[in-house]
């Protein structure tokens, strides 16, 4: 208990430091006079008596100082000390400093940045409880060419019904809604779903409650859940709003909760702002067997694994082909949430974390080199010390303080480059990663960033501090020492460090180059169209203003007369060249519509499944012509193609391709839909005259609608919207126009004009088309420039720990430049010894770099396109730059080393 | 294993803390002298070892110490044996008499051998 107390005192002794020396001061001139007192008594002169006093008092100021020691910790100070003298050791060598400080920073910062968006999206599990037993269920038409696809609604009873190994399992869709009723009119998106989903998510609302099992049914599903956000932002969060009433595309609605805030649905590409239940009018088609339109999610029993749920599901389905003959070739496919949301990912956000290691690892090893080359100068130094009866412990604990500072500077600095950098990579992220989770600088990357921080300064301050404490202590201080045998050790080390170092950089530069040339590639892609001034907008007309009738033989539909209204008034505008509507535009914007397909004089399926299934697209008239497509074969669409007239329709060059290979597809009479004999009877007698429309091919046009980037298009039917006939009729469609010049300029007259038709219709998605292009290619785009800018760092701190050695070994054999100059040599000679120094450097990096790189670029090549993972040019060109740079950061050391003055040399110890 | 500071610090503090039982309150220098005497002038005190000892002593709680007038009228600090100093003094001396009789034993010529 008594060291207790002395540490109390000694705490307390910190804040009394002034007192204390005054104190002790005043007691030992007090003990100095006594004694001077006490020899003048005894008989001494005045002088005398001081002197003596003073003699056997020993050192004042050494008394003070054992007393100062007394009063506090020793421990402490001294480490404090140790602290304060690696803070003044970084002061004196600047270019050390920055060098180091950079090094950290911005191995550091990046790889925060990037482990950050990496922890967010793929490894942070979704937000939902339990959220790896959440799986989706995918119908599978894979004769049909459809690997995976919505689920019709019997299906999904089906399974829900005769499943055992899902606790839950629900149905959803997205729907646009028109909101109006409180202020102003709005467009959300909303989520249309099986009362029991949001068991199945394992969430409950926030306030008022979920759907009741009844509310499916046609009449009572008049009900809305609201998002937080949207009660927030149209209903000012009125506690009241349970009971009251919203207006969804002209239908009145009654809320009955209020989801939490921040839960997103699902993987959140959508922002969902209200859910209602999943009902269906008598009668409706969406309820039959042939309409997929279904998302299925559920949840699995605790203990069942995917694998059982996957067979389960197979065995099901197998059933309904056997029951069902319209489920013929239909399968089933489980697939884990996240792994759902993030899978494409996972392989760019790998090769993007793997890419940024590397450059931690140089800038790591540019620190190893630093550290080791300060370690080596300090050599004498720590000689002294030791000869002065510093232990092991001591020295090792000294210069593991003095590199705190370092620690810290560097660590904070990387995290304020981190905190940035996080912001650049969140604007700049592709539009089509998920982001359920949000994306910040939280506690694990805060941990992981010191952790990194610590053991790579630590580590590399360690391994010199042990050497040095090793050192012959007589070595060290003997005059002139060479230290000969521990010195061409380093020497070799260093170059070895240096020597991966630029095999590093040369494995990122050539992945760079390589994602570059890919995104190059894909951007000159012709995609088929012209892109520039043309503008694009999606017109959802709502069904309840817009009815579609299901009879063949009913009237044309009044959205029809809309469209047609709108396009002559658009086209009229000023600065406008030419318009058009479509239900999909190019990058697969807007809807996804198939349909079956076949074609006369073909060889007939035998069965529906085998039926193949095309893209079916809508558009008027002018659309081609909008678009700017060149038809390679044929003729485009005319005014002329109106209902009553053939039936026409274009195809694209994938579907000619494969469905017509060796013979001409023009002229080539087709329908929308299997051979009628394969259908059910009941079926067929709904068919005007038993038959679907029957189409001819009259052009034939280039793929105007890749999906992404590097995938393939699909076959592709377009039909001029007035012969809409036996394909249904879709209400919503993507307006184009294309303008003089400055598109954007001509959205007023645009709005005017649509107003002017239908004061109601909110207009969504407004785009050029230059946007749309450049967002598919966001991804490749982030790859590349987040790759380029990783080799770009990796390059910058090779280049700049070349120097570093490079600068060092000419400074430490300054004697032996001195003495070859001595012998005849002249500085172009000395210059060259350097350079080729760097060289063989670069040489053997490459060499290293070279291979590895063959190896890892296999890896990504599912990233590449137009170039391959071992493109030769690739790798010769970036090896060639890389010993150009390399060579030039050792030419300037090199330099100096030539001008060194052979006398001063010499004489240099 | 201890060296020789700390073996002197040992002895030193129990030198103190007997001077302070037999003189009562006395300033730094008085025990330095006061050692000294009672050594028989063998013993030179070093201040630089005095003073840490004293405050070592005194954060431990054997002494306290308060700041008074000395006879020539000077400020001096004045220290003190607190009970805690007298029982340590107590056992510390205890401690030695055992360790000098073991030690006579081993060092008196013949002695016990039987």
């Amino acid at each position: 208990m008594r060291w207790l107390r002395s540490l109390f005192m000694r705490l307390w002794n910190l804040f009394q430091k002034e007192r204390l020396e005054k104190e002790l001061a005043e007691e030992l001139e007090t003990t100095l006079q006594m004694h001077i007192d006490d020899n003048l008594r005894s008989g001494m002169s005045p002088e005398e008596a001081r002197y003596a006093a003073l003699r056997s008092f020993g050192g004042v100021e050494q008394t003070k100082e054992e007393c100062r020691d007394a009063h506090s910790f020793v421990f402490i100070k001294s480490l404090w000390q140790d602290f304060r003298h690696g803070l003044r050791l970084l002061q004196k060598s600047p270019g050390f400093t920055v060098v180091a400080i950079l090094s950290l920073c911005l191995g550091i910062g990046a790889n925060t940045a990037m482990f950050s968006v990496v922890d967010a999206v793929l490894l942070r599990p979704l937000p939902y409880p339990e959220a790896d037993r959440l799986v989706m269920l995918w119908s599978t038409m894979e004769s049909q060419g459809l690997p995976t696809s919505g689920s019709a609604m019997p299906n999904f009873r089906y399974w829900r019904d005769q499943t055992h190994v899902f606790e839950e399992l629900g149905a959803f869709t997205y729907g646009d809604f028109n909101l109006s009723g409180q202020n102003y009119p709005e467009r959300v998106r909303g989520a249309i779903i099986t009362p029991n989903i949001f068991r199945v998510l394992g969430i409950s609302p926030a306030l008022g409650r979920g759907f009741l099992p009844e509310e499916d049914q046609f009449g009572r599903h008049f009900v809305v859940l609201l998002s937080h956000g949207l009660w927030q932002r149209r209903h000012g969060s009125d506690p009241q709003i349970l009971g009251q009433s919203v207006k969804l595309s002209g239908e009145n609605y009654t809320v009955v909760g209020v989801m939490p805030q921040s839960m997103p649905f699902l993987d959140n590409s959508r922002q969902i702002d209200l859910w209602t239940p999943l009902s269906f009018a008598p009668d409706s088609l969406s309820d039959s067997r042939t309409s997929h339109f279904a998302h299925i999610i559920g949840r699995l029993k605790d203990g069942a694994t995917v694998e059982q749920a996957q067979d389960e599901v197979s065995r099901i389905a197998h059933q309904m082909e056997e029951q069902f003959p319209l489920n013929k070739g239909i399968g089933g496919l489980v697939v884990p949430l996240q792994e759902e949301f993030v899978g494409d990912f996972k392989l760019p956000l790998f090769m993007l974390l793997g890419a940024v290691a590397f450059v931690l690892l140089v800038a790591c090893v540019n620190l190893a080199n630093l550290l080791l080359a300060r370690a080596t100068a300090r050599a004498t130094e720590l000689a002294i010390r030791t000869s002065l009866g510093a232990g092991r412990v001591r020295l090792i604990r000294q210069l593991l303080f003095e590199s705190l500072p370092l620690c810290l500077l560097g660590g904070i600095s990387g995290l304020l480059l981190a905190a940035w950098g996080i912001q650049v990579i969140v604007s700049t992220l592709p539009s089509s990663l998920p982001r359920y989770n949000a994306i910040s600088l939280d506690g694990r990357v805060l941990a992981f960033t010191f952790f990194i921080s610590m053991l790579t300064i630590l580590l590399f301050a360690l391994i010199p501090a042990s050497q040095a404490a090793k050192t012959n202590v007589r070595e060290g201080l003997t005059e002139g020492a060479r230290q000969g045998t521990t010195d061409r050790r380093r020497s070799r080390l260093r170059d070895v460090l240096v020597a991966a170092q630029v095999a590093l950089a040369l494995v990122l530069l050539i992945g760079a180059t390589l994602m570059v040339q890919s995104f190059i590639n894909l951007r000159k892609l012709d995609h088929g169209f012209s892109a520039p001034n043309v503008l694009t907008m999606r017109l959802p007309l709502p069904a309840a203003k817009y009815p579609v009738s299901q009879d063949f033989d009913s009237p044309p539909p009044p959205a029809l007369a809309f469209y047609d209204q709108l396009l002559e008034r658009v086209s009229a505008l000023p600065g406008m060249q030419s318009s058009g509507v479509s239900t999909t535009l190019p990058f697969d914007t807007g809807s996804r519509w198939g349909k079956l397909f076949s074609v006369e004089g073909h060889r007939a399926p035998s069965s529906l499944d085998q039926v193949p299934a095309v893209r079916y697209v809508l558009v008027s008239h002018d659309y081609f012509r909008t678009m700017d497509v060149a038809v390679r074969r044929g003729r485009l669409f005319t005014q002329r193609d109106s209902a009553d007239v053939q039936q026409v329709v274009v195809i694209n060059e994938t579907l000619a391709r494969r469905f017509f290979p060796d013979e001409d597809a023009l002229g080539k009479i087709i329908w929308m839909g299997p051979p009628e004999d394969l259908l059910p009877p009941v079926w067929k007698s709904q068919l005007p005259e038993g038959r679907f429309t029957r189409r001819t091919i009259v052009g034939i046009i280039p793929d105007i609608n890749r999906p992404g980037p590097r995938e393939e298009a699909k076959p592709e039917v377009y039909v001029p919207y007035h012969q809409f006939g036996t394909g249904g009729w879709p209400n919503t469609m993507m307006l184009v126009v294309r303008t003089t010049s400055a598109p954007e300029s001509l959205m007023a007259g645009i709005r005017e004009q649509i107003s002017a038709l239908d004061p109601d219709l909110p207009i969504t998605n407004v785009a050029t088309m230059e946007e749309l292009v450049s967002r598919s290619l966001s991804e490749p785009r982030f790859n590349a420039s987040l790759l380029g800018l990783f080799a770009g760092l990796a390059l910058l701190l090779a280049a700049v720990g070349v120097y570093g050695v490079m600068s060092y070994t000419v400074t430490q054999r300054t004697h032996e430049i001195g003495i070859r100059r001595a012998l005849g040599a002249q500085p172009s000679n000395i210059l060259r010894l350097f350079v080729l120094r760097g060289l063989k450097l670069a040489a053997v990096g490459v060499a290293i770099g070279l291979p590895a790189s063959f190896v890892l670029m296999q890896v990504i090549t599912s990233q590449l396109y137009g170039v391959s993972a071992t493109d030769p040019i690739t790798f010769v060109a970036v090896a060639l730059l890389l010993t150009g740079v390399v060579v030039m950061a050792s030419y300037v050391p090199a330099r100096r080393a030539a001008r060194v003055d052979p006398m001063v040399a010499l004489r240099a110890e | 294993m201890a060296n020789k500071t700390d073996v002197w610090q040992g002895t030193l503090a129990l030198m103190i803390l007997k001077t302070l039982e037999s003189m009562g309150p006395i300033h730094g220098y008085g025990i330095a002298r006061r050692i000294e005497q009672t050594s028989g002038d063998r013993l030179s005190v070093n201040y630089g070892t005095l003073y840490p000892a004293l405050i070592k002593l005194e954060q431990e709680g054997y002494i306290t110490s308060e700041w008074g007038l000395s006879d020539n009228n000077r400020r001096a600090k004045y220290y003190r044996l607190t009970r805690a100093g007298r029982k340590r003094l107590k056992k510390h001396t205890e401690e030695w008499e055992q360790t000098i009789a073991i030690v006579s034993r081993f060092l008196s010529p013949g002695g016990e051998a039987s």
